[in-house]
């Protein structure tokens, strides 16, 4: 037995144990920044509804999607949206379409850093594509997914699924971090409580990203690599398995680089690899709504999945080729002209803020 | 050169047969005059065999009757006589009916272990031959068919590679991904090199080759090129199973089915 342990111990190196400590502080800070969240937003009902004015699905979505381009980040945003959800702030139509905002805005930073070089005439325009690319497929998949979920969620189709089991979860994490929270509430506002969880959560997933184990899919001699991932249920699949493990998309779109030593990926392999990444994404808000013990933020997210990976599917299985050929003439026709990309980057940080004005 | 061609009894399996009667050497080839196919009376095929033989009497030629499936029967035969190319005269069957019913062409190019020459379309003389394969360094045999069939037919090669890349990071070098054949000739890149490594070969053999590099989705760039080039003939890489890969057939996605859909001028599968 000891010599068991001694060998297991011996397989890990330093650096692996280092990431395994980061992985369980970083899961320790992503627990507490929700119960902060949890605490802090009970204040923020009269605040997101009459001062953001976050009353609608419509302005609930342009928030999120404005509030994901702040941050930078998507989960952030939903995570939050959540904790808003379960402190009765939003309704679960308004948290449904702000996640989903969140998603829209999630990747726009790559776009944009492309587009400042690109205006600076540095020639940049070539390595914007895959940017541009993954944002047109996220937009084409979560704008039709947005309205199927927000169907299903008016028809009540998931209300019938419980969680017992999640409740049960998150009662335990209640045992160790509400003394936390309580401890904290004696001395602080809740206000402060609900900006002092923000931080932790952005230092959460920070440390999150670093400490998840890094995936290397190989430029092997095995050519048969690059065939499997000119299927595309397959490389869908791939996405989504490889982001279930990273929780980004952009991290896992970053895992294709060696395929190709280059830094290159095909036009025909991108496509579908986002689309399966783009639902998994939601792996940490899921986690997020089960230790919050909200069925409703369970719902919201779960539904969130289901609908888009719905859409995707149909994508894949009726009108792939069709598709591929539209997502690629677009981003092209974008990237054409100054003029073009200007255009593209004006509507897209134009709508989501016309749509907070409803 | 070992070949075999399939008669069927039908007037696109004759067509076949008279497309690959030139492509063949007397002294240099054998030629296997395979006549098959399921609820046909022996007497069809033995006038299939009569139409056709006229056409090979400079050749070796061997003749085989087979009452049976063409797809299965084909694969075997080839197999038994070290077969290196098959002449196959498409139906060119789609949509529905392909799902339904299957195709010949789709199955011999997966289970074949030789090249398949798929017979279709409008038949002219072999002026101009389309070689369109990546460019590994193990997969050379498309080139090396192709240079052997424009000897023999005077015709002349293009060699064309997409490039359906789009750059993932910062660092890649983008240059590559914008570059004419000529650039990236000129430049090394990897593409580059292996099309002028190639165009030395066949230039080398006495064939009038030239290489263009396309930048597109695969499947369309290559059909965009056999529309503006006005080729006779196309030559790809051939996509076999692998058997010691499970579920190979479920996991890869079949290229070259998917060339046999999206064109309409003869094939050869290297």
């Amino acid at each position: 037995m000891l010599l068991h342990l001694k060998l297991f111990l011996r397989k890990f190196t330093l650096k692996r144990l280092l990431k395994l400590g980061m992985f369980v502080i970083a899961l320790f800070l992503f627990i507490l920044a929700l119960v902060l969240l949890k605490e802090g937003a009970r204040q923020f009902g009269p605040f997101v509804r009459d001062i953001l004015r976050v009353n609608n699905a419509v302005n609930a979505l342009g928030f999120g999607w404005v509030f994901a381009y702040v941050v930078m980040s998507g989960s952030p945003v939903a995570a939050i949206t959540l904790t808003l959800l379960d402190a009765g702030s939003l309704n679960p139509l308004e948290a449904f379409a702000m996640i989903n905002g969140s998603r829209l805005g999630a990747s726009f930073i790559v776009l944009f850093i492309g587009f400042v070089y690109s205006m600076r005439g540095k020639g940049k325009k070539s390595s914007m594509s895959t940017g541009l690319v993954s944002l047109l497929v996220t937009q084409t998949t979560y704008i039709p997914a947005l309205f199927l979920g927000g169907l299903l969620l008016g028809s009540g189709w998931l209300n019938g699924f419980q969680l017992t089991e999640v409740s049960a979860i998150s009662s335990i994490f209640d045992i160790i971090f509400d003394p936390i929270a309580t401890l904290l509430l004696v001395f602080l506002p809740r206000w402060v409580i609900f900006g002092l969880g923000f931080l932790t959560l952005l230092g959460s997933f920070s440390l999150l990203d670093r400490s998840l184990p890094q995936i290397h899919l190989e430029d092997s001699g095995f050519r048969g690599m690059a065939r499997i991932l000119y299927r595309p249920i397959f490389t869908f699949l791939l996405g989504a398995a490889v982001t279930f493990v990273t929780m980004s998309v952009s991290l896992s779109v970053s895992i294709l680089v060696p395929l190709s030593v280059r830094g290159y990926v095909r036009r025909e392999n991108i496509i579908p690899y986002v689309m399966g990444a783009n639902i998994t994404t939601f792996v940490d808000t899921l986690v997020a709504a089960i230790l919050l013990g909200n069925h409703d933020a369970f719902t919201v997210v779960l539904l969130e999945m289901l609908s888009v990976a719905f859409i995707s599917i149909i994508v894949i299985i009726s009108m792939y080729r069709p598709y591929e050929r539209m997502v690629i003439s677009f981003s092209e026709g974008i990237l054409a002209s100054r003029r073009n990309l200007s255009l593209y980057m004006l509507g897209i940080v134009g709508i989501p803020l016309l749509l907070m004005l409803f | 050169m070992r070949w075999l061609i399939v008669l069927d009894g039908t007037e696109r399996s004759d067509r076949a047969a008279a497309f690959a009667a030139p492509l063949i050497r007397s002294g240099e080839d054998e030629v296997l005059l395979l006549a098959a196919g399921e609820n046909l009376e022996e007497s069809d095929l033995k006038a299939a065999l009569d139409r056709n033989r006229p056409l090979f009497n400079d050749v070796t030629c061997h003749e085989q009757i087979i009452a049976d499936g063409i797809a299965e029967t084909v694969s075997e035969v080839a197999e038994a006589r070290q077969i290196n190319v098959v002449v196959y005269g498409s139906r060119g069957r789609r949509g529905w009916s392909r799902l339904l019913l299957g195709s010949v062409a789709s199955y011999l190019e997966r289970h074949l272990g030789c090249s398949l020459l798929v017979v279709r379309g409008e038949l002219k003389p072999m002026k101009k031959i389309l070689i369109a394969s990546s460019l590994y360094p193990q997969l050379m045999q498309p080139v090396i068919l192709a240079t052997r069939l424009a000897q023999r037919t005077g015709a002349t090669v293009t060699l064309l590679h997409v490039m359906s890349q789009l750059a993932l990071i910062d660092e890649a070098s983008v240059a590559p991904l914008e570059a004419t054949a000529e650039e990236a000739i000129e430049l090394h890149t990897r593409e580059g090199d292996a099309l002028a490594e190639r165009i030395a070969y066949m230039e080398a053999q006495g064939v009038q080759a030239k290489s263009v590099l396309r930048h597109g989705l695969v499947i369309d760039e290559l059909v965009a090129e056999m529309q503006a080039g006005r080729y006779d003939l196309l030559v790809i890489g051939a996509h076999r199973e692998q058997e010691d890969i499970p579920f190979w057939n479920l996991l890869a996605e079949d290229l070259a089915d998917d060339i046999l859909m999206a064109t309409q001028a003869p094939l050869l599968i290297a």
